[in-house]
């Protein structure tokens, strides 16, 4: 039979806080419960300062002197400001019957003042097998029990300002070995419409751990049911590697910070709170005697290699290749030390370069690191790595294992400078193929060459020695074309060569038994050239007529017609011209030929 | 006209009776066990740009009797630079390289571009251009010649010359463009992750390690071994092969350089 006996913590806390006087409640959350079945004893002081409860067992129970769960608490109602402290202590009934809960003594503020006793039915517990040891849940103290109590509370119950914002922190196992990571999970619960925060920073921080080397994992937010309500869970996780044997305490966590909730009433409530887990003691041992090939590894790992020579099982002599092991595993990267390599016959290896920082997986804390060693092949032929050991020290088995990599048979191929040092020095013996065999000593100096100048790239030079050349053939090709088109086209041929045929014409006028008829020949022979017909009896009415034809002008036309009706009329006359009237109508035909010319080619005829 | 030439001609005489003065009171200082005078003639004609592969393997001789590897390996790669045929420079080079810590390979270009290109990595640097020009000159003469004859196996032939002139005209200019190849000139150079003194360091050069250098940016190198391992240092801790080519005077007691963010 379930009775309820938790009275209204919050109408209790309101009235003290009215009066402002001192008062101390101790509630259980079932009256009823099984003998050596842990419950929460949860003892509420209100109305000022208080010091710590006298807590004492009593016949039938055994209560832990430590509280399994601490809160603070300051409010402020209209105006009135009131603190409380909250405690949740382990208790167990050791028999059944009747057992009593004594009173239980705090002093607040200087004054003394004790809960009143509660009547507790105990029935009887349940057998239980015992835990073996690898099973067992290494962490007990604050979750458990808090959930416990948790778990314990009345579903129909209203949650108090005690149950809005509640913080725990737990461990994976309390006795390690040095080294061998535990695992601290930090738990902030603000009940679901409730809203908390923390003063000054947002960040909720960390407990102080000294002693530990720590890594920090992804912080998880979620919606979980805890007592039957609803809460927002963050869990902040640690992972803490000891890096010294004995005891070492992880120092509490706090919550200082005020939240904003709602009462029965449907009123405001504004609650502050200054909660704080308990600390944890975790016993560190020390590492079994440690083998000679220890690396200082403590964990769980696995170790791999690969190589990124120039092709697989490949390598070339006198070229470094790289050699990586990567270690993979649960332990603390610090203390991971490199493999220790064993020498390689015919290669030199280098001190291994570590790919910094390890890499440590946000959500599991696995942690990768990477050792790179660069290997050198000095002489050709087969090259073999031997095994790679890696020893850590297991705490699951509680003994040092070691991983094995290898051994690696590579073939180290000649190297291509080597080769070209193999051919000059055919006087030297090459054995092997060996880097450092060329000889004793370097070949001497040598003398003066003939041909030694200065060294100056001159523009001009490399300029004149490109272009020359295709100017050159540039202006062969213009003569060729042009030479082409002379063969090919009599019309152009004809017309390009007119005026200088015309004009050894005409020079050999005075010359010329008949100079009248030279001098007609030389101009009907320079039109009909200029304009590609027969110059054969072409007369100065065919000349009128062609002129007129290809628009020469009607100046010129005259001119030219005029001096070939007179050379015409002399060739017929009786009386022959003159040497003067000769020189002039020359002189005459010249400069006609020449505005013919010019007219011709203005009018590209 | 001529008596410029005249002057000319006789000017660069002198000059280069000069050089062989040099040249030779050099080698006197190295005869007689005075290798730091032998190098600073040396050095004197390469200051002067008097640079001839025998140049460069007599000093890199020198600074190899005197105990500078890395110079002397920067000098030899620069003999084999102008005269990839001098064997006496390789088999001094390949020496020297034996004596390095690591000893580590030349960064080569793939097997398969060495043959492709199997003029560019065998033939000395002036016979490239002089290639080049002859190449050039047949190619305009053969197409003159086309003018006269036109025949199918006269224009094949300004073809293959066209190509053979662009190919070792490419070859010229990137030989006289400037080398990528660098020496480690301390006994060690620590290679780090980025253009910073505290970034980490990804591995470590040695005097005489060859590398060659990509980028280069505000007194820092990006190097890349044979191997394919790259990083950045300071270019003060490195010897640069050339061209263009410098006095080898390692720079390592320089200031080192300011700092970067460049990865």
């Amino acid at each position: 039979m379930v009775t309820r006996s938790f009275l209204s913590a919050l109408a209790v806390l309101a009235a003290c806080s009215a009066w402002g006087e001192p008062a101390i409640r101790v509630s259980v959350e079932q009256t009823t419960v099984r003998a050596n079945n842990p419950f929460g004893l949860k003892v509420e002081i209100t109305g000022g300062r208080s010091e710590a409860p006298k807590i004492s067992d009593a016949d039938g129970l055994a209560i832990e002197p430590v509280p399994v769960q601490r809160s603070n608490q300051l409010s402020i109602v209209n105006g009135a400001m009131s603190q409380s402290q909250t405690l949740i202590y382990k208790a167990t009934a050791t028999r059944p019957g009747k057992v009593i809960i004594p009173p239980i003594t705090a002093r607040v503020d200087g004054k003394e003042i004790s809960s009143m006793p509660i009547d507790l039915t105990v029935l009887e517990g349940k057998a239980t097998a015992p835990i073996p040891r690898a099973q067992q849940p290494v962490r007990q103290e604050a979750v458990q029990d808090s959930d416990a109590a948790a778990n314990a509370a009345a579903p129909d119950r209203t949650p108090t300002p005690e149950d809005a914002v509640l913080v725990t922190a737990e461990v994976d196992k309390q006795s390690v070995y040095q080294g061998e990571a535990v695992q601290l999970t930090l738990s902030r619960w603000v009940l679901s419409g409730v809203q908390a925060s923390p003063y000054r920073s947002a960040d909720p921080g960390y407990p102080d751990t000294e002693g530990f080397y720590t890594t920090e994992l992804e912080p998880r937010q979620e919606d979980r049911t805890r007592g039957n309500w609803p809460y927002h869970l963050l869990q902040l996780t640690q992972k803490l590697y000891p890096t010294r044997t004995g005891q070492l305490n992880i120092g509490s966590w706090q919550f200082n910070g005020e939240a904003l909730m709602r009462t029965s009433s449907g009123r405001l409530l504004r609650q502050e709170y200054a909660l704080a887990t308990d600390p944890i003691a975790i016993t560190v041992k020390p590492l079994p005697p440690q083998p000679p090939n220890f690396s200082g590894a403590v964990g769980t790992f696995t170790f791999r290699q690969s190589m990124t020579a120039p092709a697989p099982k490949t390598a070339i002599q006198g070229v470094p290749f790289k050699l990586s092991l990567e270690v993979q595993g649960d332990g603390n990267p610090d203390s991971i030390g490199e493999p220790k390599l064993p020498p390689i016959a015919g290669a030199t290896v280098s001190k291994a370069d570590t790919v910094a920082p390890p890499n440590v997986d946000s959500s599991t804390g696995i942690v990768t690191k990477e050792f790179i060693y660069t290997i050198t092949p000095l002489e050709s032929g087969k090259l073999t790595i031997p095994p790679i050991e890696f020893c850590y020290f297991d705490p699951a088995t509680e003994r040092y294992a070691t991983q094995v990599v290898g051994p690696f048979d590579m073939d180290a191929r000649p190297s291509a400078e080597q080769a070209g040092a193999a051919i000059v020095t055919k006087e030297i013996p090459v054995t092997h193929g060996k880097v450092n065999i060329t000889g004793k000593d370097i070949l001497p100096n040598v003398d003066a060459p003939p041909s030694l100048r200065p060294y100056r790239p001159s523009a001009v030079v490399n300029i004149t020695a490109g272009v020359v050349p295709a100017l050159a053939y540039a202006g062969l090709a213009f003569m060729m074309a042009r030479r082409r088109r002379f063969e090919h086209d009599s019309a152009y041929a004809r017309s390009y060569f007119a005026k200088s045929n015309a004009h050894k014409r005409l020079l050999a006028v005075a010359q010329a038994a008949e100079p009248a008829e030279e001098l007609c020949r030389a101009v009907t022979g320079f039109v009909a050239d200029k304009f590609n017909v027969a110059s054969a009896g072409l007369t100065s009415s065919d000349l009128r007529q062609l002129l007129e034809t290809k628009k020469t002008g009607s100046e010129l036309t005259e001119s030219i017609v005029k001096i070939v009706k007179a050379c015409e009329r002399a060739r017929y006359a009786a009386v022959k011209l003159s040497d003067d009237e000769i020189k002039a109508l020359t002189n005459a035909a010249d400069t006609a030929m020449n505005k013919l010319e010019s007219v011709a080619k203005d009018a590209k005829v | 006209m001529s008596a410029t030439i005249l002057i000319v001609a006789s000017l660069l005489t002198a000059q280069g009776n000069a050089y062989t003065e040099t040249f030779t009171r050099a080698n006197d200082h190295y005869k007689t066990g005075d290798y730091s005078g032998a190098i600073q003639a040396f050095e004197q004609l390469v200051s002067e740009q008097a640079f001839h592969a025998a140049v460069f393997y007599n000093l890199g001789n020198a600074y190899y009797r005197a105990g500078k590897l890395a110079p002397a390996i920067a000098n030899y790669e620069r003999a084999l630079q102008l005269d990839p045929g001098f064997d006496s420079a390789r088999q001094n080079l390949a020496h020297c390289v034996s004596e390095t810590q690591q000893r580590l390979a030349r960064p080569l270009p793939p097997d398969w571009e060495q043959s492709l290109l199997f003029w560019h990595y065998h033939l000395p640097s002036s016979v490239t251009r002089w290639l080049a020009l002859a190449f050039w000159l047949a190619f305009w003469i053969t197409l003159a010649i086309r003018q006269f004859r036109p025949a199918r196996y006269v224009q094949g032939v300004a073809a293959v010359t066209a190509i053979l002139a662009l190919a070792f005209g490419a070859s010229a200019w990137a030989k006289s463009s400037t080398g990528t190849l660098a020496v480690a000139a301390d006994e060690a150079v620590p290679v780090r992750y980025g253009t910073d003194l505290n970034q980490t360091v990804r591995f470590e050069l040695h005097e005489g390690d060859r590398v060659t250098v990509d980028r280069r940016e505000r007194g820092w190198a990006r190097v890349k071994t044979a191997g394919g391992e790259t990083g950045w240092t300071p270019d003060s801790s490195l010897i640069f092969v050339g061209p263009p080519y410098e006095p080898t005077t390692p720079k390592s007691a320089q200031d080192p350089p300011q700092s970067g963010n460049t990865k």
